[in-house]
């Protein structure tokens, strides 16, 4: 029995396509991957302007070196890395993106987690996900790179230590660190939720 | 264990990935300390959250854009290695033309060719004193030369068929 579906190319295929030739199959490769590579690169560069310059020069860059690669390793990690090696550069004069000493803050000192507990039912709270999106936002563009590659992009732990060029455990650390200081946000804010809400709640009489 | 080290081996303990030994480890770990053990539950719920996370908004036609100047990249790279290459081979044909016109000049010569014939017809003598031979050759047409003309030849007729692949109109969109 035959199926109306159709076979999607491997990155694989549509790699050896191009190499013969075809700039469609190419093509098709970005199409795949732009919205991964723009994604990795607003969290790093917090500017959409700038996000869809990196993610051009990133194809453009991997349409010279496609011939020196090795065809078989997975394609995704590669461009991913290409992209955070371009933020990197991009922003190395006016706010350099470190990601090996990230657990420290300008003033040196190692950070420290907030660790009062979160409210019982914070998981269930409606809130919640928006919380989380903006505690997202609000972490150190390298925390939130660090996160989107495990989260958004499902890389293994192994693939984001070759996209950061960081050791496996460094990458452990950074997830733990970044998840950490995200949850500090929550606890933050829900601690302080019921203030915020009488000072809606003041400015709605107001009005 | 203590929570440093646990800490380091939540996140791959929430993802299920631990080996069973180190699993082991952060278990009892956790049998014995409440506060990683509220920071699992807490992180499994997060793990939950950031996954639904959605990504950037892409910007529209980013990928009709990139792809437009994919295509002229593509062209301008071709256009620059076909340039390079028709070059290089007219390059190679003119030396051609030039070792094998001295050659057949040489090659005209009727002493010559009474030369290669007396060699053929004794051709044991060729095989008993091939050096001798060659260099009694070399004296109507030098031997660097012959060996020149036929290289040429070669990397002329090579260059030739990369142009053609070349210049072949690319390959059509497969639907």
């Amino acid at each position: 029995m035959t199926t109306g579906a159709a076979v999607i190319p491997s990155d694989e295929l549509l790699v050896r396509r191009y190499l013969r030739g075809d700039v469609f199959a190419f093509e098709q490769l970005v199409e795949r991957y732009t919205p991964a590579l723009f994604n990795l690169a607003y969290r790093l560069t917090q500017d959409r302007g700038e996000a869809e310059q990196v993610v051009q020069e990133t194809f453009i860059r991997a349409l010279g070196a496609l011939k020196r690669v090795r065809t078989d390793l997975p394609l995704k990690p590669w461009l991913l890395q290409i992209t955070l090696n371009l933020c990197r550069t991009l922003h190395h004069k006016q706010r350099p993106l470190t990601f090996s000493d990230l657990s420290r803050d300008d003033n040196g000192e190692i950070e420290l987690a907030d660790d009062a507990p979160l409210p019982h039912d914070w998981a269930e709270r409606e809130e919640t996900r928006a919380l989380v999106r903006r505690a997202l936002s609000e972490l150190p563009p390298a925390y939130q790179a660090v996160l989107t590659l495990r989260y958004n992009e499902d890389l293994s732990y192994e693939d984001i230590a070759r996209v950061l060029a960081l050791p496996l455990n460094t990458v452990r650390t950074h997830l733990f660190r970044a998840k950490a200081q995200l949850r500090s946000h929550l606890v933050e804010w829900m601690r302080d939720e019921p203030t915020i809400m009488a000072q809606q709640r003041a400015h709605k009489m107001d009005e | 264990m203590t929570c440093e080290t646990a800490e380091l081996f939540l996140d791959t303990y929430l993802a299920g990935a631990l080996p069973l030994e180190r699993r082991a480890e952060v278990d009892a770990h956790l049998r014995a300390c409440e506060t990683c053990r509220a920071r699992v539950n807490e992180f499994a719920a997060l793990d939950d959250f950031l996954s639904e996370l959605p990504r950037a908004v892409v910007p529209t036609q980013l990928s009709a854009r990139i792809q437009q100047q994919v295509r002229a990249h593509a062209k301008q790279r071709h256009v620059g290695h076909a340039l390079s290459l028709a070059f290089v081979t007219l390059c190679s044909s003119l030396l051609f033309a030039w070792m094998a016109s001295d050659t057949w000049d040489a090659l005209q010569d009727r002493v010559a060719w009474e030369y290669v014939s007396w060699l053929l017809s004794v051709p044991e003598v060729f095989w008993r004193h091939p050096s001798e031979m060659l260099a009694g050759f070399a004296d109507f047409a030098p031997l660097s030369r012959i060996i020149l003309t036929t290289a040429s030849a070669l990397t002329t007729a090579w260059l030739l068929r990369y142009m053609i692949a070349e210049f072949r109109p690319p390959m059509q969109r497969l639907s």
